[in-house]
């Protein structure tokens, strides 16, 4: 049952076909393998440990991207090692599991974007440097007053801002996907890569809620509550299916929209903010304008860059969402407030 | 150099020429030439009626006649346009036989012309003959002495020109739109005598100003006092011709300004003298020397001058402004801000950027960089020293021996006889006294600079 390095996958369900032990946490845990179609552990001895402590670090080696997040957590995250073992009911471990898996796939995408959206805006801290500091310059060589040197600093304080605040929001949201994997110490330090790129398509609504009334784990359990408890769960089994098919139809609706207004910005609102910040180079070069409206560009620019990242987040976890419609776990609201990153006109010398 | 529109007219056009000029007899209307670029032709030496020294419109042309029975048959049509304001820069506008300025008119004192005006607008028109006495009926003002020209018919203004002179048409429909697109033209009245107020070369432009947003092709119409581009007969420095003399020449330059501000035309190394306004003939007494003139809105001034300094001698504007093309307004003023070091941050952000300004703006005339689709430099041309760091209302006249009576080509950069030409001085520079004023990029200045710490913190 238990294979050399502790780590259990699908295939032995067979072996554990014919058992009804509930209680035997390798039950628990091949069943979770099985429903999740990822592999999982059963911790009980050092050599279990040390098994899994081996596969997370070939894992963190690279990137870190979802789905081996997602088998970090279900192999490391010691809370479902504890639901393995408590077995207070057949499904309660697959339950736990899929809490897991949806708490570290939106952990996940918010640690990813929020890390991008941190270092994206270093642009614009260095744009409202530039602008304070030629003001300054300006205002040694007579070119500017008091109140432009105000303004432009205020800019970059402000803009400082942001960024210190988007820094803690990366930090906060690391955090968080580092407690669903289970880490600590240096394994904490692992590397993420940017967002996903959108898929080419999405899934097609048809079918969806059906899959979910078939698939979901919570009305696997109501329905098995029925043939211990009768009438009433037969009432809550019905109640709950038509709460499964409303959520849904809601997160796919969630999933569509995100995936259209995460389009949106890459394929129009990016390619036309480039064609802004061309055209603004051009009118600079004529003298039409001045450094201060290309300073100020660049952060209008990266304002709708992070849209852009926030976009394409919301889309990853819609899509989150919508798996753990289908199959089960938590589901979190969709979107999450941006940061607004300051884009104020360009001070100095008007 | 024409080409005929009788065709492109089209039948139903002529149906309405003949139904609004019933005195005009059958077959009346004639050819309309249409000019299609906005090169300086030569002047039109006439081949009927009386004599004259014909006239030279700055890249412009004058508008081809007919004599019938003792009128002179002239046909204008008012059209949308694309005239090139200098090469790089094409304008959308409204003008007449294919360009804007339309084709200069020229007839004599006493003669009488029959002018067909066919509106190929999409709205109404009428020309108002700017300066010219004539029967009231006949002076073009919408609504007041005629009614308005409807898209797609044709007018016919007749008049006895009783005073010679320097004149111009433009529309009195819609007339705030029609000029701002640019519709204007010039209307030169000989003397019956040749002998009277004759030069070797008579030139002449119309003031006209634009505003174009870089990148677009069409004017703000409704810009009252901002204009970017400021022109001679619709073309901007490096796009105007330069006016060729021979040494000795008696030379006059007529202007009209349809602007609607003023501007003092400056000529270097000559001076000359007012002969002539809308208004008429200045008697040789009353005449002062003058180096500059200032053009007034909605007159025409006439100067003329003994071209008898050989060289390449400016003529322009003097509002400095009006010899840029298009610019912005808000910028600050970087005169003495070291920046360069700068650059390389900037450049993080955008790559494309390069420190300017730092000295003056004389960088613009050096650099060649990419600019707005359709938009010139705001001040460009070279010439045989350097940049020209010109744009607007800018142009040369050149002055040359031995040029042939009716030679208007450019004879290219003056030949400076040696030591003619001002030089660097390489000995010893006597100590000179200094004008106190900040040291550049100085800090020492009366500015109160905010220390407070800008830089850091991340
Ligand atoms: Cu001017």
């Amino acid at each position: 049952m238990r294979q050399a390095a502790g780590v259990v996958t699908g295939f032995v369900l067979a072996l554990l076909a014919q058992t009804s032990v509930i209680a035997d946490p390798y039950v628990a845990a091949a069943q979770v393998a099985q429903r999740l179609g990822v592999a999982t552990a059963v911790i009980a001895t050092d050599a279990d440990a040390e098994a899994v402590r081996q596969r997370v670090a070939a894992a963190l080696a690279r990137p870190l991207d979802a789905d081996t997040a997602v088998e970090i957590a279900v192999l490391n995250n010691r809370a479902l090692q504890a639901a393995y073992i408590a077995g207070e009911h057949e499904f309660a471990a697959l339950e736990t599991a899929l809490d897991l898996v949806g708490e570290t796939r939106r952990a996940y995408f918010n640690a990813v974007a929020a890390q991008q959206v941190a270092s994206y805006l270093e642009r614009a801290l260095a744009s409202a440097e530039a602008t304070a500091e030629l003001t300054r310059r300006l205002a040694q060589a007579g070119g500017a007053n008091r109140l432009d040197q105000a303004r432009a600093a205020e800019l970059y304080v402000k803009v400082a801002n942001d960024v210190r605040r988007a820094r803690l929001d990366a930090t906060l949201a690391r955090e968080e996907l580092t407690r669903a994997l289970g880490l600590w110490g240096a394994e904490a330090g692992y590397t993420l890569p940017t967002l996903p790129p959108l898929p080419a398509s999405i899934e097609v609504a048809a079918g969806v809620e059906a899959e979910a009334v078939r698939g979901r784990v919570d009305l696997m359990a109501a329905r098995h509550a029925v043939a211990h408890e009768g009438a009433p769960a037969a009432h809550r089994l019905e109640a709950l299916a038509i709460q499964v098919r409303s959520e849904v139809r809601a997160a796919f609706a969630a999933y569509q929209a995100s995936y259209e207004i995460a389009r949106a910005y890459r394929d129009d609102v990016i390619p036309l903010r480039r064609t802004i910040d061309e055209e603004i180079v051009y009118r600079y070069n004529g003298m039409l304008v001045d450094v201060f409206t290309v300073l100020a560009t660049v952060r209008e620019s990266v304002a709708a860059n992070v849209a852009a990242i926030s976009a394409l987040r919301d889309f990853h976890l819609a899509e989150a969402n919508l798996r753990a419609t289908l199959i089960g776990g938590a589901v979190a609201p969709t979107a999450k407030g941006g940061i607004t990153p300051h884009v104020d006109a360009a001070p100095g010398g008007h | 150099m024409t080409v005929s529109r009788r065709e492109m007219l089209g039948a139903g056009v002529l149906l309405g020429a003949a139904a609004v000029s019933g005195r005009v007899q059958a077959q009346a209307v004639p050819e309309a030439p249409h000019m299609p670029h906005p090169t300086m032709q030569p002047p039109l030496f006439p081949t009927s009626g009386p004599d004259y020294r014909p006239v030279v419109t700055l890249n412009g042309w004058t508008l081809p006649w007919r004599m019938n029975q003792g009128w002179k048959e002239f046909h204008l049509v008012a059209e949308p346009v694309v005239r090139e304001l200098a090469p790089g820069m094409n304008a959308h506008l409204w003008g007449y036989n294919g360009q804007s300025p339309g084709p200069t008119i020229e007839a004599v004192e006493g003669e009488k012309v029959r002018i067909f005006v066919t509106n190929r607008l999409p709205e109404h028109t009428t020309i108002h003959w700017h300066g010219i006495r004539l029967p009231n009926g006949m002076d073009g003002v919408g609504g007041l002495t005629q009614p308005q020209i409807k898209p797609g018919k044709t007018f016919v203004y007749e008049f006895e020109l009783r005073r010679s002179g320097t004149f111009m048409y433009h529309p009195h429909a819609d007339e705030m739109v029609q000029m701002a697109m640019g519709m204007m033209g010039m209307f030169i009245v000989h003397p019956r005598d040749p002998a009277v107020m004759r030069v070797d070369r008579d030139f002449l432009f119309l003031l006209a100003s634009y505003d174009i947003e870089p990148g677009n092709f069409v004017p703000r119409v409704t810009e009252m006092t901002d204009f970017n581009l400021w022109t001679f007969n619709s073309r901007v420095f490096p796009g105007i011709d330069p006016l060729v003399a021979g040494k000795g020449d008696r030379v006059r330059i007529r202007v009209g300004n349809l602007t609607m501000t003023n501007h003092p035309i400056h000529l270097h190394g000559h001076e000359f003298t007012l002969t002539g306004t809308d208004g008429g003939w200045i008697a040789p007494e009353r005449r002062i020397p003058e180096v500059t003139t200032d053009v007034p809105v909605g007159a025409m001034r006439a100067i003329e001058f003994i071209a008898d300094e050989e060289g390449d001698w400016a003529l322009h504007c003097h509002k400095s402004h009006h010899v840029m093309n298009a610019m912005g307004h808000g910028l600050a003023n970087f005169i003495g801000v070291q920046k360069r070091d700068l650059e390389p941050k900037i450049q993080r952000l955008v790559p494309d950027y390069m420190a300017m300004g730092n000295a003056g703006m004389a960088d613009m005339g050096e650099m060649e960089m990419l600019l707005p689709d359709n938009t010139l430099p705001m001040m460009s041309g070279q010439g045989q020293f350097g940049p020209l760091e010109m744009g607007g209302m800018f142009t040369v006249v050149k002055v040359r021996p031995g040029v042939a009576a009716n030679d208007y080509r450019d004879p290219g950069w003056y030949r400076h006889p040696p030591g003619t030409v001002a030089f660097e001085w390489t000995g010893v520079a006597p100590a000179a006294p200094r004008a106190e004023g900040p040291a550049p990029g100085g800090n020492a200045v009366e500015v109160q600079v905010v220390r407070r710490s800008t830089s850091g913190g991340h």
